[in-house]
């Protein structure tokens, strides 16, 4: 067969060509499919598509698709990646120095410019802490200063290792402020962003439109349009996967995945949640527990429970769900370390039995307070029983839905010797995962003692300490005094899935997060 | 018929007051609004300035009172959830809801008349055998089950229908016939009983005497006189059906009133669930109302006082 050679000045043009399409730039490159729609069928859709007023996982999950916040993490690597800010500078302890990202419009043709920065976080930080859920992580502002039109500073209450953290946190989405401060106003809320995604309509309840941002200064999404639905019942959720009403589906449940996978054209992914299922005590009295006197006071008691906790048994009760860990801090959180995670711990019932005679345990009641809101929740709290009670404990399980416990024990600090909860870190930084044992916050735990105190002074310490390695040694060291002492003890990490459909190239990310700039159809 | 409506109308205003205590104190008694409206991390002392922010820190009768004069300014308040007016978020899925309720009734009659009738008519046959049984076992049925059935058969397997959303008219036939079938059962057996008992009335003697056929007879004269006690289990119904709406909604997310009020009242979002609550009653009176009118068409002997 005679091969057809170029002509030298053919082949020229071809390298030429060749060369031009490299130095493009990626929005040039990248387009948006004409007509292709994807449809996300999820449990709850916001509340609010206001990202300071709704912080639920979900709501996160649209939030992100609207709005661009100035830094951002690399959804896979969960590195820090410059968003709206091009860069930044940590002038002082206290003082961030940011640049801006120029040429950038919101979705209704406004200019994004250090205006918008100022107004979208003082609303909120000037505010109370009934108009936005998240108030509370954005008090650590001071105050915004404008250097320039595309210059800001931010200035800290405190020197705040975690500030690029939250800063990336929830709520962070960058908000147009001439149509923001009408809105205000008005009292209608729209949300207008820079995001990859703006948007189209809302019926609460049920569906969310969006469609790409042809104006991204990212490649654009290639994903046209993309239609979330609110649908609660796992089981509709899974039939509207497999009959092709739906691309991607939130939290498949375990007894789902084979009949997903064995369907023509869809399948199952699974990721670890940043979600840590553990097991808190009471430890000693408090304002919401005066009297509190119960055995879990002694830490001997406490260590013995920690002991009777087999890992290995309780990941096979939740269908292997969960990697796990004996530490809130897992990967990519500062702090965390392999001695602590993907280890099955310390389990040693004949140990236990020996704590337990040593503090001279005689059988006095343990109430163990748990809701079923998670994953096999009530079977692994059924199984958690059964452990302590074959080392001799007295245990009184009492199981109740999630409104209940959240009213009745959670929040009015009624939790007595055990509860088991689960808790997330979608900061992917320590300071949140500790604050709960800071000594301001123990209302739930009620410890005291010196260990308390070091801790305490730990927390403190580490909640400022710009030295990222000393930093990370501390909250170890944290970790390590509270596992000891049997404040709580970590069980292990959630795993979750979704389910898609083969014409979706998208998996999730580390955070398990729906960001879907990046999404493809096959 | 004017006044009869219009003092019908004046006597529904009791209830709706009576209801509003009940609703305040059960609510109330339910559960702790503020536990969903702080984050997990809150203390105890952000707790309390979000209650008192709220007003729940206020005495209970002094809340009731603040409460009722929204209710009667129509205003209910703002959802602590959605932060907007609680009866818009209620109305705006109305058309849904009633939507819904419509087809189902319509399915329910579809089902309910003809095996009714037939079952009378063919009294003690297999025919009359085979309704009865299923009459039964529809009643029998949780609506969640029969409507996740319909989901996996339906929907999953033969792929005839969609399983959830409000799209089409398609997307609510397989929630209209969860609901349908419940009251379908109910109706059944009453018009079956109703039937025989006109069945064996003088004028049913004297209809065939005049050389009516027998469908004829059935239908003109029989059907019509059984109607009344039909349709006021279909009044009563309406209550059942709304009930059955707060989980059908749900399973098939049809975007309705039902659906609203479960979030709500596992968030505790409060204003939302007197508003949805009152506007469930309202239906059911109205509805009660509309049977009474019915019964003077459909027996013209009925004359209202």
């Amino acid at each position: 067969m005679n091969a057809k050679r170029l002509h030298p000045l053919q082949t020229l043009v071809a390298i030429l060509l060749l060369l031009l399409a490299l130095m493009l730039p990626a929005q040039v490159l990248a387009q948006t499919v004409p007509g292709s729609s994807i449809s996300v069928n999820i449990g709850e859709l916001p509340t609010s598509l206001d990202p300071p007023r709704d912080w639920a996982i979900a709501s996160t999950w649209v939030h992100m698709n609207l709005f661009d916040c100035l830094v951002w993490r690399d959804r896979n690597t969960m590195e820090f990646v410059p968003f709206l800010a091009t860069s930044w500078e940590n002038v002082d302890d206290r003082t961030w120095r940011m640049n801006l990202r120029e040429g950038v419009t919101f979705h209704n043709g406004e200019p994004f410019n250090a205006d918008a920065v100022v107004w979208t976080y003082q609303r909120i930080f000037t505010a109370s802490r009934d108009q936005f859920i998240t108030f509370n992580q954005w008090t650590f502002i001071a105050e915004i200063n404008v250097l320039g039109e595309y210059e800001v500073e931010f200035v800290t209450r405190d020197s705040d290792p975690a500030f690029l953290s939250r800063i990336a946190g929830t709520g962070c989405g960058i908000q147009a402020p001439v149509a923001g401060r009408a809105m205000a106003e008005s009292g209608n809320y729209t949300p207008i962003g820079t995001g990859p995604y703006k948007f189209v309509s809302y019926a609460m309840d049920d569906n969310l439109v969006m469609e790409a941002n042809q104006d991204w200064y990212f490649d654009v999404a290639q994903v046209e349009r993309v239609v979330w639905r609110s649908i609660p019942e796992a089981s509709t959720r899974v039939a509207s996967l497999l009959t092709g009403a739906a691309d991607l589906i939130s939290a498949v449940p375990f007894q789902d995945w084979n009949r997903v996978n064995a369907n023509a054209g869809t399948s199952v992914t699974e990721y670890l949640t940043t979600q840590v299922m553990l097991l808190a005590m009471r430890s000693g009295a408090n304002e919401q527990f005066p009297g509190y006197a119960g055995p879990t006071e002694d830490v001997r008691i406490r260590q013995a429970i920690r002991h009777a906790l087999d890992r290995e048994t309780i990941i096979a009760v939740i269908d292997g769900l969960g990697v796990p860990t004996m530490s809130r801090l897992t990967p990519p959180t500062l702090g965390w370390s392999n001695e602590s995670y993907n280890t099955f711990g310390d389990f040693n019932p004949e140990r236990a039995a020996q704590l337990l005679a040593e503090a001279g345990y005689a059988g006095e009641e343990l109430v163990f307070h748990t809701s079923a809101t998670w994953i096999n929740q009530r079977e692994l709290a059924e199984v958690i029983t059964a452990m302590l009670q074959a080392v001799g404990l007295n245990v009184r399980l009492q199981i109740m839905d999630t409104t209940t416990f959240r009213e009745q024990i959670y929040f009015p600090y009624r939790n007595q010797e055990l509860y088991l909860d689960a808790l997330g870190n979608s900061f992917f930084d320590p300071w949140i995962v500790v604050l709960s044992e800071r000594s301001d916050r123990r209302e739930r735990s009620g410890w005291s003692g010196p260990v308390a105190d070091e801790v305490d002074r730990l927390i403190r310490a580490a909640a400022v300490n710009m030295n990222a390695a000393e930093r990370e040694v501390q909250y170890q060291e944290i970790q390590r005094l509270t596992y000891d002492q049997a404040v709580s003890i970590p069980l292990y990490q959630m795993i979750d899935a979704v389910g898609t459909s083969d014409r979706l190239a998208w998996s999730p990310p580390q955070d398990g997060f729906f960001w879907l700039a990046n999404a493809t159809l096959r | 018929m004017a006044r009869f409506i219009l003092i019908r109308t004046l006597q529904m205003i009791p209830p709706l007051f009576g209801l509003t205590i009940v609703l305040f104190v059960l609510l109330r008694l339910g559960g702790d609004p503020v536990a969903h409206l702080v984050d997990p991390m809150a203390t105890a002392d952000e707790i309390a300035e979000v209650r008192a922010a709220y007003g729940f820190d206020r005495p209970l009768l002094e809340q009731y009172f603040t409460q009722l004069r929204l209710i009667v300014t129509a205003d209910f308040g703002d959802s602590y959830r959605f932060k907007t007016a609680a009866m818009p978020l209620v109305l705006e899925r109305l058309p849904a809801t009633l939507e819904l309720a419509f087809a189902s009734i319509v399915i329910a009659l579809l089902i309910a008349v003809p095996a009714g009738i037939l079952s009378a008519v063919y009294q003690n046959t297999p025919l009359d055998f085979i309704v009865t049984v299923l009459s039964t076992l529809g009643r029998a049925m949780p609506n969640f089950w029969i409507g996740i059935m319909l989901i996996l058969i339906v929907g999953v397997e033969l792929r005839w229908l969609p399983v959830s959303g409000r799209d089409s008219w398609a997307n609510m036939i397989l929630p209209a016939v969860t609901l349908g079938t419940g009251i379908a059962t109910t109706i059944a057996r009453v018009l079956r009983s109703s039937m025989l008992e006109v069945m064996r009335k003088e004028y049913m003697v004297t209809a065939r005497s005049k050389g009516l056929s027998e469908w004829a007879v059935i239908l003109r004269h029989g059907l019509r006189n059984s109607l009344v006690a039909a349709v006021t289990v279909l009044g009563l119904q309406m209550a059942w059906l709304l009930g059955g709406s707060v989980v059908v909604e749900e399973v098939f997310a049809w975007p309705g009133i039902g659906r609203l009020m479960v979030r709500s009242v596992l968030l505790r979002d409060l204003t939302v669930v007197q508003a949805g609550v009152l506007v469930f009653a309202l239906i059911v009176m109205f509805t009660n109302l509309l049977v009474d009118i019915m019964y003077a068409y459909i027996n013209p002997r009925i004359r209202f006082a």
